[in-house]
């Protein structure tokens, strides 16, 4: 089966043509145009902007993810696209454009969860990255199994009895994680996307110089809370404007800004260790109780090395996605259709009427 | 009116009794830093008008609508929309924010609202302040 893959829920647009047979997956092609660069001088994702630029992207993407594949339209099987949870004007982008291809190509058109893309990503095989167009078997699942999503939006800790039956068993209460790293960069007066900025900083500083909360950390279910950070990072810059006013100065959004390098890696070390620790800890707990087999980590924030490490040193058998994956893409999509149709016999034309895009779709 | 909380459990019983008073048809806008507790209040406010799903934070989807089951209240749904992320009001606009706005069986709570003054102009709206305050954890709340 040949799918094609279109994702436009937030600031990537994306399309791939991904084969599959039995076990055995393909990808044929995989085009991510990011608007990193664009969102990053205004601070984070401009919705307006993000509509504008998907809307230029859409048919050239779509485009050169089949000449890439080297296939045509007939060729392809399936639509899937994402219809949900994101941005509104981004989603509306890429339903309206896999509706209108899978009227003009008689196709049948899939929508798709954004985070049951993520749930899949960490099944596509990527060790021998030199052999990039052959076959390679999908990852192999035991159930029951746990998979935690962390990205801009989402901290979604999701129970798999099998391939198609799921459900949320924890989630924040408040901000997300990939969240609390933007927003806390933010206060450090760090660029967006500020997980990765944060990232890069801690990797010289000390991340037990700070102490910072771990809220939830032993409560007595699954749910995150990540606000409380800023509180804290607002306050521990405070106190070092006191303690040590050399180290500190004024940014030109009027609040408070670190300037030693040196207190700026260990306060983001600091950051990092503490979202790390939470995001481990409840997953390690749930995997316990659940008697979990596999653990699958999906979504932006699964980038990050930190929490990739710490995940896979405290638990055996966690699939991790390749970083190209972890990031919105076309072919988690695709292959979030195949699984969402595998059981079902593929209803042929007519269907792309039923596809409505839902900001708030949950999983 | 100002109120000065001394911890998050302060707020959100504020936002809770700042729910009581509503009717209806209110916009309240709210404006404070990062980490100034705007989402905290609005939790307070939520659990205050019967709604009892968890409040998280709009900044990745924007606008967040809950509906409320209440069948004495006049209020059925509360939209909370957050404009971190926006730069200006016409963003808003489509997103479909007009529908809502003054709407008598919805309230709308707008965090970052300084930044979409615009579509609030002319309009009746509750002006609430955050901000942070000197001892851990308190927060500066005034409602102009």
């Amino acid at each position: 089966m040949i799918l094609l893959g279109i994702e436009t829920s937030c600031d990537e647009t994306a399309a791939a043509v991904l084969e599959i047979k039995g076990k055995k997956y393909k990808i044929l092609s995989n085009i991510v145009s990011s608007q990193i660069e664009i969102h990053r001088k205004y601070g984070g994702i401009v919705p307006e902007v993000a509509a504008r630029k998907h809307v230029e992207a859409i048919v050239p993407v779509v485009k050169e993810s089949l000449e890439k594949a080297l296939i045509s339209q007939k060729e392809i099987d399936l639509v899937a696209v994402t219809r949900g949870p994101g941005l509104i004007t981004s989603l509306f982008v890429g339903v309206e454009a896999a509706k209108t291809l899978a009227f003009a190509w008689q196709k049948p058109l899939i929508g798709v969860n954004h985070l049951a893309g993520h749930l899949y990503g960490s099944l596509l095989n990527t060790e021998s990255r030199q052999q990039k167009a052959d076959s390679r078997n999908l990852r192999e699942i035991k159930f029951p199994a746990l998979c935690l999503i962390v990205s801009g939006g989402h901290t979604e800790l999701v129970l798999l009895k099998s391939y198609q039956d799921y459900k949320i068993i924890g989630q924040t209460l408040d901000d997300a994680a990939g969240e609390a790293f933007d927003k806390t960069a933010k206060l450090l007066g760090l660029n967006y996307p500020g997980g990765p900025e944060i990232s890069r900083l801690a990797k010289k500083g000390n991340p037990k110089a700070f102490d910072f909360p771990r809220p939830m950390i032993n409560s007595n279910n699954f749910d995150f809370s990540f606000s409380g950070l800023k509180t804290s990072v607002l306050y521990k810059i405070k106190d070092l404007s006191t303690l040590r006013p050399a180290a500190c100065g004024a940014s030109e959004d009027g609040r408070l800004k670190i300037k030693d390098l040196k207190v700026m890696q260990d306060m983001a070390a600091s950051v990092e260790q503490a979202i790390v620790d939470v995001l481990v800890e409840k997953t390690i707990r749930a995997a316990e109780k659940f008697k979990i087999k596999t653990i699958m980590l999906g979504g932006g924030v699964s980038a990050n090395e930190k929490l990739r490490k710490t995940m896979s040193d405290r638990a055996a058998n966690v699939l991790l996605p390749d970083v190209r994956f972890s990031t919105d893409n076309g072919v988690v999509i695709a292959l979030a259709g195949y699984y969402r149709i595998a059981n079902h016999k593929l209803r042929i034309k007519d269907n792309w009427k039923k596809i409505e895009v839902d900001p708030n779709l949950s999983l | 009116m100002k109120t000065v909380t001394k911890n998050s459990k302060e707020t959100v019983e504020l936002g809770k009794k700042i729910a009581q008073k509503l009717k209806g048809g209110e916009i309240i806008a709210l404006e404070g830093d990062l980490g100034a507790g705007k989402t905290t209040l609005i939790k307070g406010l939520a659990r205050g008008l019967g709604i009892k799903k968890t409040i998280t934070s709009p900044t990745f989807l924007i606008m967040r609508m809950y509906r409320i089951k209440n069948q004495e209240s006049r209020i059925k749904n509360l939209v909370h929309v957050d404009a971190y992320r926006l730069k200006n009001s016409d963003e808003l606009t489509n997103i479909g924010i007009e529908e809502y706005l003054g709407d008598k069986n919805t309230v709308v709570v707008i965090e970052w609202a300084d930044k979409v003054r615009k579509i609030l102009r002319g309009k009746k709206v509750i002006w609430i302040k955050m901000k942070v305050g000197v001892g851990e954890n308190e927060r500066v709340i005034e409602i102009l």
